[in-house]
């Protein structure tokens, strides 16, 4: 099952490798990542996902735990939370779909963040699923490049009081 | 405020934190440490070792005999990954050791300089915990947090990288009184409720059983558990690594596990409840002898429960509070379990037993040691014997004195472990038994053991002593030992062994025993 672990951790060196250890270990793969600062400087998050059955998932988790560095471990997995990820791509179009992709940004709400004589840059947030769609509808107009931020989540108000 | 050099702040630290002996091998990145060590050694007792994988098991041997941490001082490189093997067996069975390495100054970290290894990175996945400091300053600090980590909760290794700048550098000496590490949960609280739904599942009970692992084993919990074996009488089992530990009461039932005694399977089956303290069933057990029966674990470690496995109650608590609050449980408890048949099962222990010992060679020596041994014995015993875990025929009285590489199984431990016994327990005799092959590996150290003039037997069991074979003969351990300044006898395993054993076990000085079987 799909797995997304939101870590707090201290904002130190070294820190992200012993998580990342702990998924090499059992043969993991890391779909995604995220690591930033927090409100507190001092401290980092990390969004992860993750798949893998779910005590083994469950046993990483508490592993994390007893980690010295490690200060809180959040599955979000079945959680009523939001989930974001930023895209930034960069389309060299013919002559003839110059205009087509800035109708695709459009329908996408997508902001054009760099322009060029041959290119345009675009940016544009939201879920998975739409980062896809975006992503197979560019592919024919001239995509060249693309950065994902990986995906990053917080819990929704109600499901917050419950964790 | 006074100045110190960061090799001075070391010893310093270290004396603070009350630590008085520590083994090591000197090397290029800490000859600074070396350099201050004789105007510190009437505070500290440093033993030269001859490998760092000893060192480590030393430290090890140390810790276990004493529950004091083992300290190791080396270099870095080759020496840092020399120790690796020494650091897992300490974190398999979750020892407190402190390893510092030597290392390259910070400006030249990963730049591939001399003997320089990533030692934060390879031991990532064998220690607890493990820091590099970068500033002479935070030296003390990083040692004091370093300690507090290594000994509590769930107990393991840490290591401090220092480098030689830090080594060289100068400052105040400030180490903080007490360690404020925010994140740690050191001792996870019992919870009532969870306490509660024991006591009821003890009251439907009607054949419980009780398995003591290496987690119970500490000093405060011996006469609690004393305690609880008499007042409540349930049958109760060890494991290996925590034989000793409920002394000789009539409720020990001896050690479970594929080789373990013939009562401990017989409850096993019989059990309706079986409560497990400190103890990883899933390495000793097979899931078929757990299914149908209600289990209670109690772990430190919450990654340990409901691992391959949904128990029906799982503790997370430090042992000590669990015992501690099992011995005062009010309740009396109508058990089902029949005179008659647990009088019986120690009389097929008995004869289980010795039909073991009087066929299997090894375990023979073991039995042997343990009638010899009127007063307390350490025994130290090496991998060859403890997959077949021979150890049990020995009778310990102090988990304490049960001093074998559990988890990491790793060949050449015994030997080295004695000495570090030694040095926690000088007054305690201590015995090594090992394997010829597994003494091999660490055979070197019969050298420290010499200059220290350590009381110490050391057993080597050469199994190829007979092949007629010249080519498969194994070497003539009587003669290493004596090339090693070592006083050494030959004995075969068909004489009077209690006899020739007896002779030389009472004596001053090493003694190397090769028994030819």
């Amino acid at each position: 099952m799909r797995h997304i672990l939101s870590i707090l951790v201290d904002n130190e060196p070294g820190v992200l490798a012993r998580i990342a250890g702990l998924f090499t270990a059992r043969g993991f793969n890391i779909e995604s990542l995220c690591v930033a600062e927090t409100e507190r400087p001092s401290l980092s998050k990390i969004t992860l996902v993750t798949s893998g059955e779910d005590w083994v998932i469950d046993q990483i988790i508490k592993r994390f735990e007893n980690m010295i560095n490690v200060i809180k471990v959040r599955d979000f997995s079945d959680a009523d939370s939001i989930q974001r990820e930023l895209i930034i791509a960069r389309v060299v179009p013919t002559k003839n779909s110059r205009s087509e992709v800035l109708r695709v940004a459009d329908i996408f709400r997508s902001n054009v963040v760099d322009v060029g004589p041959k290119s345009y840059t675009l940016e544009l947030t939201g879920n998975k699923e739409k980062l896809e769609a975006f992503v197979a509808i560019l592919r024919p107009l001239g995509l060249k490049e693309v950065t994902r931020t990986g995906l990053i989540s917080l819990p929704r108000e109600k499901k917050m009081k419950e964790i | 405020m006074k100045k110190y050099l960061g090799a001075e702040l070391f010893f310093e630290s270290l004396y603070y934190l009350g630590i008085r002996t520590i083994f090591g091998l000197p090397g290029g990145y800490v000859l600074k440490v070396y350099d201050v060590l004789p105007s510190y050694s009437k505070k500290i007792k440093h033993i030269l070792t001859r490998h760092e994988q000893a060192a480590t098991h030393m430290a090890d041997g140390f810790a276990r005999a004493s529950e004091l941490p083992g300290i190791v001082l080396c270099t870095s490189g080759p020496a840092a990954t020399n120790t690796v093997a020494g650091i897992t067996t300490a974190y398999m069975d979750s020892v407190p050791v402190l390893i510092f390495t030597g290392q390259v100054p910070v400006p030249f970290l990963g730049s591939d300089a001399f003997q320089e290894a990533d030692h934060i990175g390879i031991t990532r996945s064998c220690t607890k915990h493990n820091t590099l400091v970068r500033k002479t300053i935070n030296l003390p600090k990083a040692m004091a947090e370093a300690y507090h980590i290594s000994t509590t909760g769930r107990k393991g290794p840490v290591l401090v990288d220092m480098p030689k700048d830090v080594l060289i550098g100068e400052s105040e000496f400030k180490i903080p009184e007490k360690i404020r590490l925010p994140n740690y949960k050191e001792n996870p609280i019992l919870k009532k409720k969870d306490f509660e739904n024991f006591e009821s599942l003890l009251n439907l009970s009607d054949k419980p059983l009780l398995v003591f692992g290496r987690g119970s084993c500490d000093m405060s919990n011996m006469k609690n558990i004393k305690h609880i074996l008499k007042k409540f009488a349930i049958p109760s089992l060890t494991s290996l690594m925590s034989l000793g530990v409920l002394g000789d009461s009539e409720n020990n039932f001896g050690m479970l596990g594929d080789h373990g005694s013939y009562a401990a399977s017989e409850l096993i089956r019989n059990t309706d409840l079986l409560i497990s303290i400190g103890c990883d069933l899933n390495k000793i057990l097979p899931e078929t002898l757990l299914q149908n029966k209600k289990i209670v674990v109690v772990d430190i470690d919450e990654a340990q429960l409901n691992y391959f496995r949904k128990d029906t109650l799982n503790i997370h608590t430090n042992s000590k509070f669990f015992i501690d609050a099992f011995k005062d449980i009010k309740n009396k408890f109508q058990f089902k379990w029949e005179k008659k048949y647990l009088k019986g099962l120690h009389t097929k222990n008995t004869t289980h037993k010795l039909s073991v010992v009087s066929k299997n060679k090894k375990a023979f020596i073991f039995h042997a040691l343990s009638l010899l041994s009127k007063d307390e014995t350490i025994i130290c015993s090496d991998f060859s014997y403890q997959d077949t875990t021979h150890q049990q025929f020995f009778e310990f009285k102090d988990y304490r004195n049960n001093i074998l590489a559990g988890g990491n199984g790793i060949p050449g431990y015994g030997f080295p472990a004695a000495i570090g016994a030694k040095f926690a327990r000088p007054k305690t005799k201590v015995v090594s038994v090992s394997s010829g092959a597994n003494f091999q590996f660490n055979m070197q150290e019969m050298i420290v053991a010499r200059e220290q003039n350590l009381d110490l037997s050391i057993i080597v069991v050469n199994e190829r002593g007979k092949d007629k074979n010249q080519k498969n003969k194994g070497p003539d351990y009587t003669l290493m030992g004596e090339a090693f300044g070592v006083k050494s006898f030959k004995i075969d395993i068909d004489d009077d062994i209690k006899k020739e054993l007896g002779k030389h076990l009472n004596h001053q000085g090493t003694r190397l025993i090769e028994i030819v079987i």
